[in-house]
């Protein structure tokens, strides 16, 4: 039996009285009962040191154990023998801190689940795949809860081809076997029908080895199915040959996490498939062609439209390869999908036609955020209705060029010969018909040839071919003609320029039509006896070409009006002329990559300014396919 | 210089020089007979052919010193024409001028041998102007 401390200090004095009080009755006042109550004095307390000494020993280790447990070293589970009281705070402060330590072990373990749930959860919302969701889950159980064996099997559309297993610590077939039947027997409860064996196409086990002589049955499992959009995707079930393994709490958060992860790529995948399929509706919707090559020569977009204009089923997932042998023979779309990613800009190709079609084929680069090419973007336009208006302009050109201007050509040359007295002298009177006439003709051949000029500019078919040109020595040779014009209408003509003007690209033709019909107009409308002069100066890299009269000038409420096409202004009514002159001018200017202004007066006159930059304009391309002799002319 | 057909000996008779001869190749006959008394008028052997088929096998037979073409004709066009003229060595070598009314000059220049062929618009040159770029070029 223990006595407390003040059980023992109580005892302590007890003792000492009584002892003394004996050797005072018994001995008196003799000297014996003193010395008996001293020595008993003495005893005691020496007694009393002891206890003194080991109490505070206690308290110390007591002391020495709460610092360790308030660092966190919970191992402190000696028994401490002491005195009472003290032992049994000892006692207590033992339990305490066995408790703390089973508890810390308990949040420790807790926050590794929380943490390997949470890696589960993010790489599954990171893959969005059903078969890779069930991989994760089933690779990081053993992170989890410990087993022996886990198996899973991945189903798509109601088959299940392929059955893995992890075997953990060694088992044999047999244990195996039972986990797969564990597997079917609650995927038949999860009522999705039975699943056979012969369903299950391979069976794939890694892992440790089995080992027949390994531990017995399976004594405690739990199975995981994970649901897609409601429909079984998987199902793992993970056995352990140690009973009483798995609690109802750590199978109840591995149950959460499967079913979170199958909700979350429900979610996700319906949010891309609404996506998806707004992007679809609008591929499908558009009237282009509309092909992505992937860097990976991958074709990650192609429209229905695309399809119909290649050949390839409206079903079909063509693959690059597809595309390539659609295309074969009219297309080369490998070497132009290189020769974007080469060039990392907008390529244009060769029309091509396709159903008695025709197709303008464009290619942009595609870039992402940063600025790194990940594909190529392929655009097929119909455009047969545009090719078709062309043909059509063309054929207009062609036939009015040809109809039109023959039989004018033939009275120019049949005029010509009467009044070169071909046909004999013809009388006075007849002379001045003739020339009438010829005069009447050239207005009709002017008209004509106007018209041309206009449907050939409309038609895209003006010939534009830039030289490097002496623009000084070009108008000493062109100007001698138009300066007969002035002449004859008693006009002066000044020709102003820099002794050197650097080349101007430009095709020499073209600036004569233009600067000859500003000049031939300058006289036109310029009364006779009138000043008109041409300068040539040179500014921010463009010849400026200034035509200058002190004319009728044009009425400021009509100068918006004066390169529109047949305008006339009100003060030259009367005089020749088809309205169209200016807008050739402007529109062949525009063709040179110049510029054409002017300021005028009404009654002083007209300065009109032509700027021909002095790199020009890059030739127009020319078509890619040569044409045929035959098909471009009709045989009249 | 080849010795010139059967109707340039009709106008060779009595003179010392033998004449130089223009192939013309035009379909349309007004044009043929204007062209035709210009060039006789100017001295010039005349021979005509109606069609570029007609006009590459006179051209070969007769080697004219000049050749006029037009462009649109039946039979064989004059860019066909062209294109077997400058292709054939018997006749790559004679100077064409093109005189047409057809506007698209593009088609037709890329068939011309910029080095000896030339392009006239009919409508815009006078038949003096014809006969004085054939001269210069004979010349």
């Amino acid at each position: 039996m223990k006595l407390s401390l003040t059980q023992q200090a109580l005892l302590l004095c007890a003792v000492t009285l009584l002892t003394s009080g004996i050797a005072l009755i018994w001995f008196g006042t003799d000297a014996r009962a003193l010395v008996v109550a001293v020595t008993v004095s003495v005893a005691m307390a020496a007694f009393g040191v002891r206890i003194l000494f080991s109490t505070t020993r206690a308290l110390a280790d007591l002391r020495h154990r709460i610092d360790k447990v308030a660092q966190g070293n919970y191992d402190v589970i000696t028994p401490v023998h002491g005195i009472g009281e003290i032992e049994k705070l000892v006692d207590a402060f033992n339990i305490m801190a066995f408790r703390l330590k089973y508890q810390e072990r308990n949040l420790k373990h807790r926050a590794y689940q929380a943490a390997v749930l949470k890696e589960i959860s993010e790489r599954i919302t990171a893959s969005l795949d059903e078969s890779e969701a069930v991989e994760i889950i089933a690779g990081s159980l053993g992170k989890i809860v410990p087993y022996s064996i886990v198996s899973y099997l991945t189903l798509k559309g109601g088959d299940a081809s392929l059955l893995k297993c992890h075997v953990e610590e060694s088992v044999s077939k047999a244990f195996a076997e039972e986990t797969k039947r564990i597997m079917f027997r609650a995927f038949a409860a999860l009522g999705n029908g039975a699943l056979a064996e012969e369903q299950i196409e391979k069976t794939i086990c890694f892992g440790a080895f089995f080992d027949e002589e390994a531990k017995g049955p399976v004594r405690s499992h739990f199975t995981l199915p994970v649901s897609v959009n409601g429909t079984l995707t998987g199902i793992i079930t993970v056995a352990s040959a140690t009973p009483n393994l798995y609690k109802e709490e750590e199978v109840g958060i591995l149950y959460a996490v499967a079913e979170q992860a199958g909700a979350t790529i429900s979610k996700t995948k319906a949010l891309i498939a609404e996506e998806s399929n707004k992007t679809h509706s609008m591929l499908s919707s558009i009237n282009d062609g509309l092909i992505m090559v992937t860097t990976g020569q991958k074709i990650s977009i192609i429209n229905t439209k695309a399809k119909a204009i290649i050949g390839i089923p409206h079903n079909d997932n063509p693959s690059l390869l597809d595309v390539i042998q659609a295309l074969y023979g009219t297309f080369d779309f490998r070497g132009a999908t290189d020769r974007v990613l080469a060039s990392k800009q907008l390529e244009s190709f060769p029309e091509f036609m396709a159903e008695n079609r025709v197709y303008k084929i464009s290619a942009n680069p595609v870039k992402e955020k940063d600025g790194d090419i990940v594909g190529v973007v392929f655009v097929f336009s119909d455009v047969t209705k545009e090719k078709e208006v062309d043909r059509m302009k063309t054929e207009f050109i062609s036939i009015t060029s040809h109809q039109l201007r023959t039989p004018l050509s033939s009275m120019k040359w049949f005029l010509e010969m009467l009044i070169n007295k071909d046909a004999g002298e013809l009388p006075q009177k007849a002379q001045g018909i003739v020339n009438d006439i010829y005069n009447s003709n050239e207005r009709i051949i002017t008209l004509v040839n106007d018209l041309l000029d206009v449907s050939r500019i409309e038609a895209g078919k003006m010939q534009n071919e830039p030289t490097p040109t002496n623009l000084i020595e070009f108008f000493k040779s062109m100007l001698p003609e138009a300066e007969q014009q002035f002449k004859k209408r008693g006009q002066t003509f000044e020709f102003r320029r820099p002794d050197t003007l650097p080349r101007v690209m430009a095709d020499p033709k073209l600036v004569w039509q233009v600067v000859g019909n500003l000049l031939s107009n300058a006289s036109k409308y310029t009364p006779e006896g009138g000043k008109i002069s041409l300068d040539l100066s040179f500014r921010d890299d463009a010849a400026l070409l200034t035509v200058a009269d002190n004319g009728y000038g044009i009425p400021e409420f009509q100068q918006h009006r004066i390169f529109e096409k047949f305008f006339r202004a009100d003060n030259t009514a009367k005089m020749e002329g088809t309205g169209l002159g200016m807008h050739i001018a402007q529109q062949i200017t525009e063709a040179m990559g110049g510029k054409l202004w002017f300021e005028s007066t009404e009654g002083k006159g007209t300065a009109f300014y032509l700027s021909l930059p002095v790199n020009g304009i890059k030739k127009q391309e020319k078509a890619v396919r040569a044409p045929a002799k035959n098909d471009i002319l009709p045989i009249i | 210089m080849h010795m010139a057909g059967k109707h340039s000996c009709v106008y060779n008779e009595g003179m010392a020089k033998k004449k130089k001869s223009v192939l013309i190749i035009e379909d349309e006959p007004a044009q043929i007979h204007a062209l035709e008394k210009t060039f006789q008028k100017e001295g010039y052997a005349v021979h005509t052919a109606a069609n570029g088929q007609e006009g590459f096998e006179k051209a070969k037979t007769e080697t004219p010193a000049i050749i006029i073409l037009d462009i649109i004709m039946p039979v064989m066009n004059g860019i066909a024409a062209l294109e077997k003229i400058n292709g054939d060595d018997a006749t790559k070598n004679i100077p064409v001028i093109v005189l047409t009314n057809f506007a698209l000059y593009e088609k037709i220049h890329q068939f011309m041998d910029p080095a000896k062929d030339h392009f006239l618009t009919k409508i815009n040159t006078p038949l003096k102007d014809i006969v004085l770029k054939v001269n210069t070029l004979l010349s």
